[in-house]
């Protein structure tokens, strides 16, 4: 699918996740969950795959892929590039 | 010693039959109640199957009155009905034999159905029928005040809401109840009622199996919901044994406290249900080897039943298995998880299991965990003679809670101490806290159009100690109450800051919890559609989220209990922080009232009646919290809450003034008496009452049982200044009225 912005993905995860911090914070290569990271949790994770599913129509079933996507912003932006397009199953 | 608790009755209506005989029997030949949810619509659902119950017909209830009750008050009532029968407590009439009988209750959801299409209806441009009953029933005292009426009974009552461990903490706290001497026999147990909301939000978070749930199994993919109602009658063995009851069993043991790990997960360890099951088995005065089986959470989700697998062998065995001889089951593929009442049904299915010489199965397991592999029931096993059974729940937010039952041996002592129970009175007031509203009012509008804008008090959250609180991780999802519940419990903590964290608890009180976050939620699936309901959202709905967030925060990881109800829930909150301290569970309690205002709520003020739509009464909605840090009175504490009582609840103006009269009368006239009213019945009332003339306190605008709060902090601040006894009285909007009595010595 078309190509989204790093900036696009840092407003839908502050807003999701309802992070106190500014988006631009969070940078490109920044892991988002785990030591060191933003803080992301299961549940956020969760919730990004709603948002995720709602915002570009790209649904993702699958733990894994959900895991491997959502390392980063960077990672996400890859990922969302290289999916077929809404309505497409991961 | 203190008073044994016995047990003389149990009734339950559950998704596998209409009371407990046949609940029963169908249970132990291995029947599922699974099925395709058809209460409600849940075509956008990742999941489809529910268990649920046939509604009970109650054919002695005037069909208009039927009509009105709730699905929730429908199933509990069935159910208490049974349990008052079983105990020999009903009369001809079908009423309760004893006039005054206190009620310690659980649920999660009261009558949410209501509150769903309240909130569907303000949504939508054309409203339909029956705003004004959806807004006003909905709440969990409804239902309890339901109990009340139909079966004839008054008393105190106690609405626990700590989510999925509830019904085994109302049954602890019936308990609790008895052994601190507050009275001699309670009707405990819980109800939930399926509804839209839970149902989509254990689908959001994917907590739900898609195909069957298997409990302990190595494949298990999540749990089943369901719903039910159970209730126990207990009794002081004394008081049992005076009124020649039977004995179904003692509830002999009781422990509960919280999991700080998340507010969805359990710490991987089970250390928290290690601790309660040794809390509970070491009140009962048992060995390991006398529990021959356990009715276990399993829910049938990864982490739940590993965590829970790995308590077991802990508790039990050698820390990686458990010996064969304990038999283990969870229930939940057979009835699903009946939330606010899975403690008390799975009770009752220990109780069963002591007694019967039967067990419950642990259906659809293929490969079991290998912790607990030599103990899954079967279908069919018989179990060797076995002295006492043990139940354990373990919730959202970290609520842990266990109980032991044991079979019932007359013994000498138990009138021991029938008539000299230890005074649960005076607390010492340690430590208060106070979140107040901004003294400038601001305009809220209601969601609906025609609702319109009203005034309200608002606390301002740009200000310290709750702008920095903000960015506390834990609270980054929550519901603006925790914000204020932290404030408050942190100022009266300040007081007594060597208070230990793990000998102190934290009992909260709300009307309707987390607003917000319950509007915003289900404003998102009535808008968005039940496939994109938040994850994130949902947990913070839960009613004892905030409390567990405010546990996680300060470190306190012994019992948190989130008790639901109109304002005199403050009292009642109190009251169980007197059966802690007087039971020497803990040292320091914290009681914590919190109130947050939302648009909906304007919306249910002005359809109530409340809030007139184009005039003032003088009403202003507002919010806040307030706290105060308690402890058992000693000689050199200055400040104390001397004395509580409770008025019955009521339902119209004259019981109210009666309620009010009869409540005020347990008091000693030389006092300072609060004027507290308002706007509401009692402000006619409290001023026809005998020694009328009072001090009125500042008023913050109308936060329930935040005001309640507010209102103890300034009545003892006023018997601290003045050296005298000032009475405050805790006047509830719907249906409960007490008082409490400040001293300072």
């Amino acid at each position: 699918m078309a190509e989204i912005s790093v900036d696009e993905l840092r407003s839908l995860v502050v807003e999701n996740c309802v992070l106190k911090i500014k988006p631009e914070d969070i940078g490109e290569a920044t892991p988002l969950f785990g030591p060191g990271s933003v803080g992301l949790d299961s549940l956020d994770a969760l919730q990004l795959t709603v948002a995720i599913e709602q915002q570009y129509g790209i649904v993702i079933n699958d733990a894994n892929v959900a895991r491997e996507a959502m390392q980063s912003l960077g990672a996400l932006r890859r990922w969302l590039a290289q999916q077929p397009g809404p309505g497409a199953k991961s | 010693m203190s008073e044994r608790v016995v047990v003389t009755g149990m009734g339950a209506v559950t998704p596998l039959g209409l009371d407990f005989p046949g609940t029963w029997r169908q249970l132990v030949t291995g029947k599922t109640a699974a099925a395709p949810v058809t209460l409600f619509d849940v075509a956008g659902c990742r999941c489809q199957q529910a268990a649920t119950c046939a509604l009970p017909d109650l054919p002695d209830i005037p069909a208009k009155e039927l009509a009105r009750l709730s699905r929730a008050s429908r199933l509990a009532l069935a159910a208490a009905r049974e349990t008052l029968k079983d105990a020999r407590l009903l009369d001809s009439q079908g009423k309760s034999s004893l006039p005054h009988l206190p009620l310690s209750v659980s649920t999660t959801g009261g009558g949410m159905a209501l509150g769903e299409q309240f909130l569907r209806s303000m949504l939508a441009e054309h409203r339909g029928p029956g705003q004004f009953y959806h807004a006003s029933r909905y709440q969990a005292q409804h239902q309890t005040h339901d109990l009340q009426r139909i079966l004839g009974f008054r008393g105190p009552v106690t609405i626990i809401a700590n989510a999925c461990a509830s019904g085994a903490n109302a049954i602890g706290h019936g308990a609790d109840l008895i052994r601190s001497g507050a009275c001699h026999g309670v009707l405990a147990g819980g109800y939930e009622a399926l509804t839209e909301l839970i149902y989509v939000g254990f689908d959001c978070l994917q907590a739900m199996s898609p195909d069957c749930c298997r409990p302990f199994d190595v494949a298990r993919n999540g749990l089943m919901l369901g719903e039910a109602a159970a209730f126990v009658v207990l009794e002081s063995a004394s008081h049992a044994q005076a009124r020649g009851a039977q004995i179904l069993c003692e509830l002999a043991g009781y422990g509960h406290a919280t999991d700080l790990h998340h507010l969805t997960q359990p710490h991987p360890s089970g250390a928290t249900a290690v601790a309660v099951m040794r809390q509970a088995i070491a009140q009962a005065g048992v060995n390991l080897t006398d529990i021959g089986y356990v009715n276990a959470h399993g829910t049938g989700t990864p982490l739940n039943d590993a965590s829970e697998g790995t308590a077991f062998a802990t508790t039990f065995g050698d820390g990686v298995t458990v010996p064969p001889r304990l038999r283990i089951s969870s229930t939940k593929a057979a009835i699903g998880h009946t939330l606010g009442a899975a403690g008390s049904v799975e009770a009752l299915f220990a109780i069963a299991a002591l007694r019967s010489g039967q067990l419950p199965p642990n259906l659809n397991v293929r490969h079991p965990e290998a912790a607990v592999a030599a103990n899954l029931v079967a279908v069919g096993e018989r179990p060797s003679e076995m002295p006492a059974t043990l139940t354990v729940n373990l919730g959202f937010g970290g609520s842990n809670a266990a109980l032991v039952f044991k079979k019932y041996a007359s013994h000498p002592s138990a009138a021991a101490h029938a008539d000299s129970p230890r005074p649960p009175l005076p607390l010492a007031i340690c430590g208060m806290g106070a979140v107040l509203p901004s003294n400038t009012s601001s305009r809220m509008k209601g969601l609906n159009e025609d609702t319109g804008e009203h005034v309200v008090h608002c606390v301002d959250r740009t200000r310290e100690p709750l702008a920095t609180l903000q960015n506390e991780a834990r609270v980054r999802r929550a519901s603006p109450l925790t914000l204020y519940m932290l404030a408050a419990a942190q100022q009266a903590l300040a007081a007594a800051p060597e208070a230990p964290r793990d000998r102190l608890g934290i009992v909260a009180c709300f009307n309707t919890g987390a607003l917000v976050a319950t509007r915003r939620f289900f404003e998102g699936v009535i808008k968005s559609g039940q496939r994109f309901a938040s994850p994130n959202l949902f947990p913070e709905t839960v009613f004892n989220s905030p409390t567990s967030h405010v546990a996680a925060v300060l470190g306190i990881s012994g019992p948190c209990y989130s008790l639901v109800g109109d304002d005199a829930a403050w009292v009642n909150a109190i009251h169980v922080a007197a059966s802690w301290l007087t039971n020497g569970l803990v040292d320091h309690a914290l009681v914590i009232g919190a109130v947050e205002l939302d648009p909906i709520v304007i919306d249910a003020f002005v359809r109530t009646g409340w809030l007139p739509p184009h005039g003032r009464t003088g009403y202003v909605p507002s919010e806040g919290a307030g706290a105060l840090l308690l402890r058992r009175a000693e000689p050199h504490n200055q400040l104390q809450i001397a004395q509580l009582a409770d008025g019955f609840s009521y339902r119209n103006r004259h019981d109210a003034s009666e309620s009010a009269r009869e409540c005020l009368a347990q008091f000693p006239g030389d006092v300072v008496r609060c004027l507290t009213a308002r706007h509401n019945w009692f402000r006619h009332i409290e001023q026809q009452l005998p020694g009328a003339k009072g001090v009125t306190l500042p008023y913050h605008g109308d936060a329930f049982v935040a005001s309640a709060a507010w209102n103890t902090v300034a009545a003892a601040d006023l018997a601290r200044r003045e050296g005298r006894r000032v009475l405050q009285p805790v006047w509830g909007l719907t249906g409960e009225c007490s008082a409490l009595l400040l001293a300072a010595e």
